[in-house]
């Protein structure tokens, strides 16, 4: 069975053979690992902080 | 020719070029011969600039100097930049086979503000292609070599730069830095790196990595050169988005070596976790010598840097993605193996994971504020080890073996998530290698890190040791 991160690939037309795709999946759950515990600190959408307002320059 | 003028520094050739001393043409051509004696075994340059029309442009800088037009202590000083950098008219490859025939129609700000200073040129660096790596092991263009062994990776992505200042095959260079990658091939290979403020520098002219994390900066011999070529570059840049209108700054004269009553903070948990026996030794012996010098040292927390590895790699491979997503969908195959490998997985994030990154740099950049309230600088070692062995995928950490590519951007990469300036200094050698210890300050404190890595200096940590020459030459 393709794992999600070939599948993404697949669908953008890349390539993607059985090995790379292990190799690809295992170095995403790694990546994913790195966030673990994110939840419990960061409850506060605000702090992406994005500003999109037309403002007067100075 | 005599190469001992290759092995100077601009702070040692400015007064006596502009004492007509020395000519801009002796100066250049003492490089050249440099180059030409060791390019084969370091690669440090992509392309060498055609030696007689450099010259040519020496020349006019020596009859500019002559008639009383000095310009500044970048007048006559033969450079080379890492390939990412425009230059109008002149082939630009990024170390790439998609861009070996790109030939921009304009300078990079930096560069033109180097042109205007009078520097020369003497042609263009070897770097990770198109800054996606910390080896500048080039599938394209060959491996660059660290000169203190040339088994030995010069790191990256500015290894070019690297190799080329501490082989004295230029007399300074400029670097990138998206995650360390200024700082990284100074620590590897012996020289001083300075990541400055994000925004301080204008980015415009120089092909992106990852726009919210990408820096220029100066890479030396000295921290006298890193300040001289600093105060040429910065400034507010209307065609770069990210530029900052900073005031004009004497970083020169700011280098005292005063650091009395200074604070310096310790953050042991992210920042001395995981190092080398020997690599956290140097760097704690370095910060004994600046306690010496007056400082005193603080321990400070910044507990959101455990996710810090996360939103780096969420952020550079997230934007990274979208500049890289027509080649890549359109000629994967012309990207190295392992810059292709990257893309493929760069397009896994998320929106949500782009977003979460962004939050977790929000939360550092608080902390780091807070902490730096009680502080005046943060020193960690640059990097957690030494110079790897070229092809090498992995690097042991006492004995515990660890992924190559996040071990070198391990400690550097969180002055890019929060755009504060850090400078890599050299703090000694361990088995024979370079070490690097890094400052860094609050947005803007370039004058204080540098005057720290200044102070530091003096006490000589390298002990006036320079690769050796016999060993390079095939």
């Amino acid at each position: 069975m393709k794992s999600a991160v070939s599948n993404l690939l697949i669908s953008m037309g890349v390539d993607v053979n059985e090995e790379e795709a292990i190799l690809l999946e295992s170095r995403w759950e790694e990546l994913q690992q790195l966030k673990k515990d994110l939840d419990q600190v960061i409850p506060n959408p605000a702090d992406i902080a994005l500003r999109n307002v037309v403002m007067k320059e100075k | 020719m005599s190469e001992v003028w290759a092995k100077k520094t601009i702070s040692e050739l400015a007064p006596l070029l502009q004492k007509r001393e020395i000519s801009p043409v002796e100066v250049t051509m003492s490089v050249f011969d440099r180059v030409q004696k060791l390019n084969d075994s370091i690669n440090a340059y992509i392309s060498i600039n055609n030696e007689e029309k450099v010259l040519e442009k020496a020349k006019k800088a020596e009859k500019e100097i002559v008639v009383g037009n000095y310009r500044g202590p970048l007048h006559g000083i033969p450079l080379a930049l890492k390939d990412i950098l425009y230059f109008k008219g002149e082939t630009v490859t990024m170390g790439s086979k998609i861009h070996e025939n790109f030939t921009p129609d304009f300078d990079a700000t930096v560069v033109a503000k180097l042109k205007e200073a009078g520097s020369l040129f003497t042609g263009k660096l070897n770097m990770h292609e198109y800054a996606y790596g910390g080896t500048t092991n080039n599938p394209h263009f060959g491996p660059c070599r660290n000169p203190w062994n040339i088994d030995r990776i010069p790191g990256g992505s500015s290894g070019g730069s690297g190799a080329a200042v501490a082989a004295d095959m230029t007399i300074a260079s400029l670097g990138t830095d998206t995650a360390g990658s200024i700082r990284i091939p100074a620590s590897i290979c012996g020289i001083v790196g300075l990541k400055p403020t994000h925004g301080l520098v204008s980015k415009y002219g120089c092909f992106p990595l990852s726009w919210s994390l990408d820096h220029i900066g100066p890479m030396t011999k000295t921290v006298q050169d890193a300040a001289i070529l600093l105060q040429a570059i910065t400034g507010y840049d209307e065609k770069d988005a990210t530029s900052v209108a900073s005031s004009p700054a004497n970083y020169v004269m700011s280098l005292t070596g005063d650091i009395k009553g200074k604070v310096i903070g310790i953050e042991e948990d992210f920042f001395f976790n995981m190092i080398d026996h020997e690599v956290d030794s140097l760097v704690k012996k370095g910060i004994r010598k600046l306690e010496d010098l007056g400082a005193r040292i603080q321990l400070v927390k910044i507990p959101s840097l455990k996710f810090a590895e996360f939103a780096e790699y969420m952020t550079f491979m997230s934007e990274s993605a979208l500049i890289h997503q027509n080649n890549f969908n359109q000629r994967p195959e012309d990207f190295g193996e392992d810059v292709r490998q990257s893309l493929r997985m760069a397009n896994n994030p998320t929106a949500i994971d782009y977003l979460q990154a962004q939050q977790i740099r929000r939360r550092l950049a608080k902390e780091f504020t807070m902490m730096f309230e009680q502080v005046d600088v943060l020193i960690a070692p640059t990097l957690p080890v030494i110079a790897s062995v070229i092809g090498e995928e992995s690097v042991f950490i006492n004995g515990q073996e660890c992924s190559q590519t996040e071990t070198l951007i391990r400690l550097t990469s969180p002055a890019n998530l929060v755009g504060i300036p850090s400078i890599s200094i050299p703090a000694g050698f361990s088995k024979g290698l370079p070490v690097g210890m890094q400052i860094m300050g609050p947005a803007f404190s370039e004058k204080l890190i540098m005057n720290f890595a200044f102070a530091f200096e003096q006490t000589n940590p390298l002990k006036g040791l320079k690769p050796v020459i016999g060993e390079l030459v095939k």
